[in-house]
């Protein structure tokens, strides 16, 4: 039972993890050093003193961004944009992966219905006729004209439908013997036991949602109403140095803003690191074995 | 089976999105669809007050450059917003003195459609344009300008340029003997008023630390030799002091941008085109001067006088290196006193940077090269009854900045440092402006402690100026660009009679926009690679007929092309 481990493998398991820190060491220094820029005096962080480790620790930076209202509006529209957004895009996946999940003998046009959507995902219209299409609804500078377009993620379904084919057949043959309708069975049955696949889809349209700034860019109206990432781009997208203006350079004089932008990063990106430990319980394998007996 | 139907399906899915999403991020797909659908219709202007007969309309002759409209019109507009803190007292994008001066004076409403990112993404104009969801009057840069005069989005403006431009305008368009003019003319027809400006302050400036000149005993260069013994004495003699061989000369970065004063030297002109002896236009990127000056670039990195890693640091790293008080000699702008070299200065006590002209390799004078100055054009939608409205805000805004009404608190830069000469949406600036007009104001002025007869720019200037000489630190950006003497703009006065402009003032030619690309990643590679020494100076013939063959020559003639049609 305790027999030593060869030699052969005690020196590959040491190299292994040497080779796995260093890997992660590597993923996690920029991190760290935004990180640090963030708490450094601007000073330090202009003339490139800072590394890993803030320099003249200060939480200037933090409380300049908690107080520009710039940032705070376009954080909450991102939250607004996360919820409707993650919400309504689950519901649909959810919705549209259960019937092109059953069988050619209980669904007849399953494969035109699964033609149909695979076909938005072969083809697209392209920019133009998509900003067209959401002006001619009225969508453009509103949070809908984020939330609604992307609603159904094809991707995501099939990821889904996959993952209900994989549950036993008798769970659902069950439920229906006890006099369940598809839609008892759908969210009573089904979506209960599929817990891991619904948690990397929430994740996928968490992702997505707070990270995607082009449509912002594009359907917003004016820059106090863009989403987070939006706002971030425009801020940390550098002017090209050949081409700034005089005018460009006396603002930057004035705000040498490395360690603002800095804060707006990592505080952009506290909500995702926050999202992960929670949903890891859900990675959770196997959660159908023992429901049936065979 | 089923199964493996399945991953070739999810593959097959996978590298579609990515394809589409590739496709979508380009602009000329945007450019492409723009010309095909927007000649469809002219949306009528529902916007704007049909009603009007306003004054302008019954004379024909005789019209007020500065007329009102009564009742007063909506005008649909868009801009790149400016953001929160570059207003006072409540202003706003939409509602700020501009705005407001626009309804009182003009009885013009400016309504702004959308306000665009801040930090001047094209993106959102693009797909405007392309959609034919565009607002009354606006200004675009070169490459829409173009899309849209192909599209017929935008109406004539000649008339109106005739008819409504007051006679400052007139004069101030005429400053470039009309070349600006002549660039928005497509046909004949004035297509668009451009953003007037000068070019002279486009030109490169020598700037060096003086204080460490001062500390090696050293004069200012006459000569590119000079220039080149100093370079060699701020890396050998430990100029800061510190005991350490870690300051450079001249700093170069990876995009080998700030080089252009010293290729200037060596008589070579990168980046615009310039006439040969036949009177044909041709590139100054293959110019054989550019040779010479390579070659000696080679040299000095041999010798170990240029940063061994420059070809790994980008624009931003050379400015930290300034910040961290190592380097000494910077070629670039005229405003470089205001940032970097004001941070800097305030980082490193004794820091002191002083303009001079760029020095020649040879017997014949340097002369300094530059580009077109203009790269925003105002233009009117085709069908917008009142196009009229782009050239009278012109009137107004100069007559408020630098007219007889002029109040440059009010208009301009407010008390409290605002800067309210930023928010009219259509502005121009005459070419003469800064450098010679300021300059010889100001300096006429300190001599004379006469201010009568400065406008009110040029007294805010002079203000700046006297209390940095009664010891004002705070105000050494401003004297070291505006100042009397030791200023970038002595030195541009001094470039006034000799400056050479490109020859070409048109848009990205066909090839240009297919090819550009390439041909400038080409150079920089071979242009680096001759510099650190991997390849010998004579690689630069071969970079001369790659650069032709792969659309150079085409680009040429097309230049040419449009040069001949100027002429």
């Amino acid at each position: 039972m305790f027999h030593r481990p060869s030699f052969k493998y005690r020196t590959f398991s040491v190299f292994n993890y040497v080779f796995l820190i260093i890997l992660s060491l590597l993923c996690l220094a920029p991190m760290v050093h935004v990180l640090a820029i963030s708490f450094s005096t601007s000073t330090a962080a202009s003339a490139g003193l800072v590394k890993l480790w803030p320099v003249d620790a200060t939480l200037a930076s933090y409380s300049f961004i908690l107080s520009n209202s710039q940032f705070v509006k376009s954080f909450l529209i991102s939250i607004e944009r996360c919820i409707l957004g993650v919400s309504i895009s689950m519901f649909f996946t959810i919705l549209l992966a259960y019937p092109l999940s059953k069988e050619m003998k209980d669904f007849r046009f399953r494969t035109l219905y699964a033609w149909y959507f695979m076909f938005t995902v072969l083809f697209g219209g392209g920019l133009i006729p998509w900003y067209m299409t959401i002006k001619m609804l009225s969508l453009d500078n509103s949070i809908w004209g984020l939330v609604l377009p992307g609603a159904v993620q094809v991707f995501n379904a099939v990821l889904m439908l996959n993952f209900f084919r994989g549950l036993p057949k008798e769970l659902e043959e069950s439920a229906f013997i006890d006099g369940a309708s598809h839609w008892t069975t759908l969210w009573r049955i089904l979506v209960p036991i599929s817990m891991p696949s619904i948690a990397t889809i929430l994740l996928f349209s968490f992702v997505g949602q707070w990270n995607s700034w082009f449509d912002g860019l594009i359907l917003m109206k004016s820059p106090d109403k863009y989403p987070l990432a939006t706002y971030l781009q425009t801020i940390i997208i550098k002017p090209d140095f050949n081409k700034i203006s005089m005018l460009q350079a006396k603002h930057m004089s004035e705000i040498s803003d490395r360690t603002t932008k800095a804060a707006q990063i990592i505080v952009g990106s506290l909500p995702i690191l926050l999202v992960y430990p929670f949903l890891q319980r859900f990675f959770v394998k196997g959660i159908v074995v023992g429901s049936v007996k065979e | 089976m089923a199964k493996k139907n399945r991953v070739t399906l999810l593959a097959a899915s996978l590298l579609t999105t990515s394809l589409m999403l590739s496709a979508c991020g380009g602009n000329n797909n945007a450019g492409n669809e723009a010309s095909q659908s927007a000649d469809s219709e002219a949306t009528s202007t529902n916007t704007t007050n049909t009603n009007t007969t306003a004054t302008n309309t019954s004379a024909d002759d005789k019209v007020d450059p500065f007329g009102k409209y009564d009742p007063p019109i909506t005008v649909h507009s868009v801009r790149m917003a400016l953001p929160d803190d570059r207003f006072e007292n409540g202003d706003t994008n939409e509602n700020n003195v501009w705005t407001r001066e626009y309804e009182s004076a003009l009885g013009i409403k400016l309504v702004y459609d959308w306000l665009g990112d801040p930090s001047g993404d094209s993106n959102k104009m693009d797909i405007s344009i392309a959609s034919n969801d565009i607002p009354d009057a606006f200004g675009v840069n070169t490459k829409q300008m173009n899309q849209l005069v192909e599209g017929e989005q935008i109406q004539d403006l000649t008339e109106v340029w005739e008819k409504y431009a007051s006679p400052a305008l007139k004069e101030l368009g005429n400053q470039d003997g009309g070349l600006a003019l002549k660039a928005a003319t497509f046909d004949g027809k004035l297509m668009a008023i451009p953003k007037f400006g000068g070019n002279i302050t486009s030109a490169d400036i020598l700037w060096i630390r003086t204080d460490w000149l001062d500390k090696l005993g050293l004069q200012p260069p006459k000569t590119m030799d000079e220039l080149l013994k100093i370079s060699e004495a701020f890396i050998t003699k430990d100029p800061d002091g510190n005991g350490k061989n870690d300051t450079f000369g001249l700093a170069i970065s990876k995009e080998l941008s700030g080089l252009t004063g010293f290729y200037n030297g060596f008589h070579a002109y990168p980046g615009i085109w310039v006439k040969d002896d036949s009177g044909k236009l041709v590139n100054g990127n293959i110019a054989p001067e550019m040779k010479t000056a390579l070659g000696k670039l080679q040299e000095l990195y041999k010798a170990g006088y240029l940063d061994k890693e420059f070809a790994v640091k980008d624009g931003g790293k050379v400015i930290e290196s300034i910040s961290q008080n190592k380097v000494g000699i910077y070629f670039g702008a005229n405003w470089y006193s205001y940032w970097p070299f004001n941070d800097a200065r305030k980082q490193n006590p004794g820091m002191e940077w002083k303009p001079f002209p760029i020095v020649s390799a040879d017997d014949k004078p340097a002369v300094p090269g530059v580009g077109f100055p203009v790269y925003e054009y105002y233009v009117a939608k085709d069908g917008f009854e009142h196009p009229e409205v782009i050239v009278k805000m012109l009137n107004l805004w100069l007559e408020r900045a630098y007219g007889e009404t002029a109040d440059w608190a009010k208009y301009s830069v407010s008390a409290k440092g605002t800067e309210l000469f930023q928010y009219p949406i259509f502005q121009v600036f005459a070419p003469n402006k800064d450098v010679p007009d300021n300059y010889l104001a100001v300096k006429e002025a300190v001599d004379s402690k006469d201010t009568s007869k400065l406008n009110p720019e040029q007294k805010s200037l002079f203000e700046k100026i006297t209390a940095f000489l009664n010891g004002d630190q705070e105000q050494w950006a401003t004297y070291r660009q505006a100042g009397p003497t030791e200023s970038s703009f002595e030195v541009l006065a001094g470039y006034k009679d000799t400056l050479l402009t490109t020859g070409y003032l048109g848009a990205n030619t066909p090839t240009m926009v297919e090819k550009q690309g390439v041909l400038d990643k080409l150079q920089n590679e071979t242009f680096t690679k001759i510099i650190m020494g991997a390849a010998p100076v004579d690689e630069f013939d071969k970079f001369v007929e790659q650069w032709k063959k792969l659309g150079g020559d085409q680009i040429t003639t097309e230049v040419n092309e449009w040069f001949s049609k100027q002429q």
